[in-house]
């Protein structure tokens, strides 16, 4: 990663909040950070930028205003919104590097199909349970719909399922280092956890024929 | 924080019971050492409801845990995180200790476990045990690992997460007794082969 890159985290929840730390901490200049939710109780055992005192707050709020303390060197930029359909291109093309931390498998999608097609960079990282995964997707390269080609019935969500607060902290961490892009990781990198085994692994992706964002 | 103690119940309903999150509620952290992966590491042990002893260290750039800032004979888990309050009594099993360091230090007497950040032979790292008659295979462990040095690269960050899951599995009785690893290029774990 270079000394100076924007980047745009979507979700300031517990994959986000720690990947936000770890890419300010790594000398990224400016952090947009886009969330349209509000601080509640059960957020706050894996949601670290967010405290008691600060329920009911926007996250974003909340998040950027430990951040600024933190990392006076760092702009921080919060975004009270929903990235959806309708908005989400043009967030993405003002931003080299996108990090998706949301719960939403219908965000991911439209996340995977943006970078995929649009030229930009996107971690995608998601845990439910024991389990989390990280993806990063670059322009013609794999995506999810690559992993996924059959339609998937949303699954579980981290607040229904439940997760073990360092596990979501983990696969935020990861998802900065891939922003970081270190030596030997390419496009289409898949790195999965597993907690309850304590096993972890690396797959690479190969983009499929069927995809419809290569088609 | 009602809400966030039956939450927590609920999220561990569905992995490991009740009973899972009785454990985290009477477990004790003795944090040794300073930095930002110890300080990381102990913000989401403290967040997941145990309570936190310091040996007093300056902030550093991780998540700070809630309990710091507060003045002198303040420290602990944050005022709300019993029990109490309308729920439903669980059965809280006796309280247990656990130890989350930092190298280079020395491990305390009395404690039922431990994780000890550092780095070994060249990678960041760490090592854990439970009970007390591992504590010598720390001893050794404390001899031949080194403190880690400098600024956290980007995947060492992981080490915080790692260090943290290791040490909530071993309150929950869901890690092996002994063992450690080490983290790869990108920051996954590479678990040791046995002690």
């Amino acid at each position: 990663m270079k000394k100076g890159m924007r980047a745009l985290v979507v979700g300031a929840g517990g994959i986000g909040c720690p990947a936000i730390l770890s890419l300010a901490h790594g000398g990224v200049s400016k952090i947009c950070i886009a969330d349209d939710d509000y601080v509640e109780a059960s957020n706050l055992p894996r949601q670290l930028w967010h405290w008691p005192e600060d329920l009911g707050r926007p996250k974003v709020d909340s998040a950027c205003e430990k951040l600024s303390k933190r990392f006076p060197g760092v702009s921080f930029e919060p975004l009270f919104l929903r990235v959806d359909g309708g908005n989400a291109a043009a967030l993405f093309a003002e931003h080299p590097v996108v990090v998706d931390a949301t719960d939403a498998l219908e965000s991911k999608l439209l996340f995977s199909d943006i970078a995929a097609r649009g030229g930009r960079v996107l971690i995608s990282a998601g845990a439910a349970g024991w389990r989390g995964q990280v993806m990063r997707i670059e322009p013609g390269g794999s995506c999810l719909r690559c992993l996924f080609p059959e339609p998937v019935q949303e699954g579980v969500l981290p607040r229904q399922a439940g997760i073990l607060g360092p596990l979501a902290g983990l696969l935020g961490f990861r998802a900065a280092a891939m922003v970081h892009k270190p030596l030997g990781l390419g496009r289409g990198t898949l790195h999965w956890i597993d907690a309850l085994s304590w096993r972890t692994g690396v797959m690479h992706i190969e983009k499929s024929p069927q995809c419809p964002c290569h088609g | 924080m009602e809400e966030q103690v039956r939450y927590l119940r609920q999220r561990l309903l569905q992995g490991i019971g009740e009973e899972g999150q009785a454990l985290f509620f009477a477990t004790e952290v003795l944090c040794g050492g300073q930095g930002p992966l110890l300080q990381t590491a102990a913000a989401y042990l403290e967040a997941g409801g145990m309570g936190l002893a310091w040996h007093r260290a300056p902030p550093a750039a991780g998540f700070r845990p809630m309990s710091w800032g507060r003045g002198e004979g303040e420290e602990g888990p944050p005022p709300g995180l019993g029990l109490e309050g309308g729920l439903p009594p669980l059965a809280v099993p006796s309280k247990q200790r656990g130890f989350l360091g930092c190298l280079p230090c020395a491990c305390p007497e009395g404690m039922d476990f431990w994780v000890l950040l550092g780095c070994f032979r060249g990678k960041p790292g760490f090592v854990f045990a439970r009970g007390r008659d591992k504590k010598p295979f720390l001893d050794k462990a404390l001899e031949r690992g080194a403190a880690l040095e400098g600024e956290p690269l980007p995947a060492h960050w992981a080490l915080a997460a790692w260090a943290a899951l290791a040490f909530e599995k071993l309150a929950l009785g869901l890690m092996p007794a002994l063992g450690g690893g080490s983290l790869g290029p990108w920051g996954e774990v590479e678990l040791w082969e046995g002690p």
